[in-house]
């Protein structure tokens, strides 16, 4: 719903001044692959593409003329698997496409990154370098909700929220300062 | 973009098995759509090829002639044969009232020639008058024959400049036929000179079935017109009235029997392209349905990335127009393999005139079909999606 892809029975999603719902499909498509970078939950590749093409695919179904490969490859070498660039989607194991899906939902630069349990497959090494790849996104202006059970991710974020039995607190904010907290 | 980079060419090259079904799909339906038209196009042309080489509006054939095994297996099977009545006739029925043009023509079968494994039909005409075949013997030849040249038909394994030896006498080929579609594509053609001369040798080596004929008093048939002003019913019956021992048969009620065969297999093609192109069309919005099914998570992603709803379905569609293109021109291509070389087999088993059309009316046929195809493929493709 917060990326524009389910609409709302009540209520309203907002982007900056932007009512999400109140623009068309054709328009919210492109708002959403501009402005927000989706990591779904679960296997999310295009398996008849590189992992580069799927990095890109939001380039490719807007492109500017400008040739992003560099950016791209840039960001795979951040999440670690810039070697399997040219590999087959199909041929990465659950961790490497979760790192594939985090840097195609980081090149456009997003205002906002919402994340759905984006460390649930990956091993306890490869769930802290997601997680300080995420914190060091949010740390360059782009905002990141990240839904996880992962009780490590507490570390990372600036707000807690709790969803319990359907309702959604503030557990707590870098402003109390907690000391479970790794507040910049 | 280019086209090898777009997302629907990599969908396609990417999944080979998936890509492989639809083109043969595809494939089947053009091939089956050029196919079949290519071979109701050659029979329709073939009958007007007949109509209009026939030229003459009654045919006038000695009595014992008029049967099925003799005037109508040599003009519309294209078997051989020939018989006589004595070229009186020709005179009776020059004066008879309403009759215009007139020409006699005189039949031998050759027993074997140098061209062929089989007899050959021999025409003699009289360039004088014939206004029946002489007018495509110039488009083919150019100029009257000359006695003891002779013209073949397209069909036939002989060429411009060789040799030939009827019953032993030698002839030499002027010209070759263009290819009719008809009896004239495996006949021989010259005057009345040399067909005489060949008749008289069949004569002299007791090859003739009729033994005791002149061969300069007669001739097989009379081919005629009417006369401005009046009908094809009313020379019909001046002739069957005024001169005996003929039969007067009119050459379209001739053709009207092949007309009702061609009818017939022509309709029983277009309703197997029709059903062809229904059930393709049926198992193509299968076939695009189970793939749309079993990619949902793909297209969710691509909605994830930012693909609109109708990018989406533009994605679904050019996938299927390039597999439709592809599937077509290869259609098209085997169509031509398959039909072009096999007309002679195709029109042996028909058993109808057959002419397969020109260039220009191939490209058509072949446009046409490519049409077809890729409008059945987007069509699967976009009922596949709505559903």
């Amino acid at each position: 719903m917060m990326a524009g892809l389910l609409q709302p029975t009540e209520g309203q999603v907002f982007l900056g001044d932007t009512d999400l719902y109140r623009l068309d499909d054709k328009a919210l498509s492109k708002l959403r692959s501009k402005e927000i970078g989706v990591i779904p939950q679960g296997q999310t590749a295009l398996y008849a593409l590189t992992v580069l093409e799927n990095v890109l695919l939001s380039w490719t179904l807007y492109p500017d003329g400008a040739d992003h490969e560099a950016e791209a490859m840039e960001l795979l070498e951040k999440v670690g698997i810039g070697h399997l660039a040219s590999s087959m989607a199909s041929e990465l194991s659950g961790g490497e496409m979760r790192r594939m899906a985090i840097a195609r939902a980081m090149i456009r630069k997003p205002s906002v990154i919402l994340a759905d349990e984006p460390t649930g497959d990956l091993d306890d090494e490869n769930t802290q370098e997601v997680l300080k790849l995420l914190k060091e996104t949010a740390g360059q202006g782009t905002a990141v909700l990240l839904v996880t059970h992962e009780k490590e991710a507490e570390r990372y974020a600036d707000i807690l929220m709790k969803m319990d039995s359907g309702r959604l607190s503030v557990i707590s904010t870098c402003e109390n300062n907690l000391p479970e907290q790794n507040c910049f | 973009m280019g086209i090898r980079n777009s997302l629907p060419f990599r969908n396609l090259v990417r999944r080979p098995g998936r890509t492989t079904l639809l083109l043969i799909l595809v494939t089947f339906l053009s091939l089956s759509i050029f196919g079949g038209t290519i071979i109701t196009s050659s029979l329709a042309s073939g009958l007007a090829s007949l109509e209009a080489r026939l030229g003459a509006d009654v045919m006038v054939v000695p009595y014992e002639a008029a049967t099925k095994t003799s005037l109508e297996n040599i003009v519309l099977q294209g078997n051989t044969g020939y018989f006589y009545m004595d070229r009186s006739k020709l005179d009776k029925i020059s004066a008879l009232e309403g009759v215009g043009q007139v020409s006699a023509q005189i039949y031998l079968a050759s027993t074997s020639s140098g061209c062929c494994s089989l007899p050959v039909q021999i025409i003699g005409i009289d360039p004088e008058t014939d206004f029946t075949i002489q007018p495509w013997l110039r488009r083919s030849y150019g100029r009257d024959l000359e006695d003891l040249d002779v013209v073949v038909g397209n069909d036939l394994n002989a060429f411009v400049g060789d040799d030939l030896s009827f019953y032993d006498v030698d002839v030499h080929v002027a010209g070759k036929l263009d290819k009719t579609g008809t009896y004239m594509d495996t006949a021989v053609f010259c005057n009345f000179n040399t067909i005489r001369a060949m008749i008289n040798a069949s004569l002299e080596k007791n090859m003739n079935t009729f033994a005791d004929i002149n061969p300069d008093q007669v001739i097989s048939c009379v081919m005629v017109n009417a006369a401005e002003g009046y009908t094809v019913d009313d020379v019909l019956a001046a002739v069957k009235i005024k001169v005996k021992g003929i039969r007067a048969v009119q050459t379209k009620s001739m053709i009207s029997g092949i007309s009702q065969s061609l009818l017939g297999v022509t309709d029983v093609i277009r309703l197997m392209i029709v059903l062809v192109w229904i059930l393709a069309l049926a198992i193509m919005v299968l076939a695009f349905m189970l793939i749309i099914g079993e990619r949902k998570k793909e297209f969710a992603i691509l909605r994830v990335v930012g693909a609109s709803r109708s990018r989406l379905g533009g994605i679904v569609l050019k996938e299927a127009l390039m597999v439709s293109l592809l599937g077509g021109l290869i259609g098209v291509a085997l169509g031509l393999v398959i039909v072009l070389p096999f007309g002679s087999m195709i029109e042996n088993m028909l058993n109808l005139p057959f002419l397969i059309p020109g260039p220009g009316r191939l490209a058509l046929l072949a446009v046409v079909s490519l049409a077809a195809s890729a409008a059945a493929g987007c069509l699967s493709s976009v009922m596949a999606a709505r559903k």
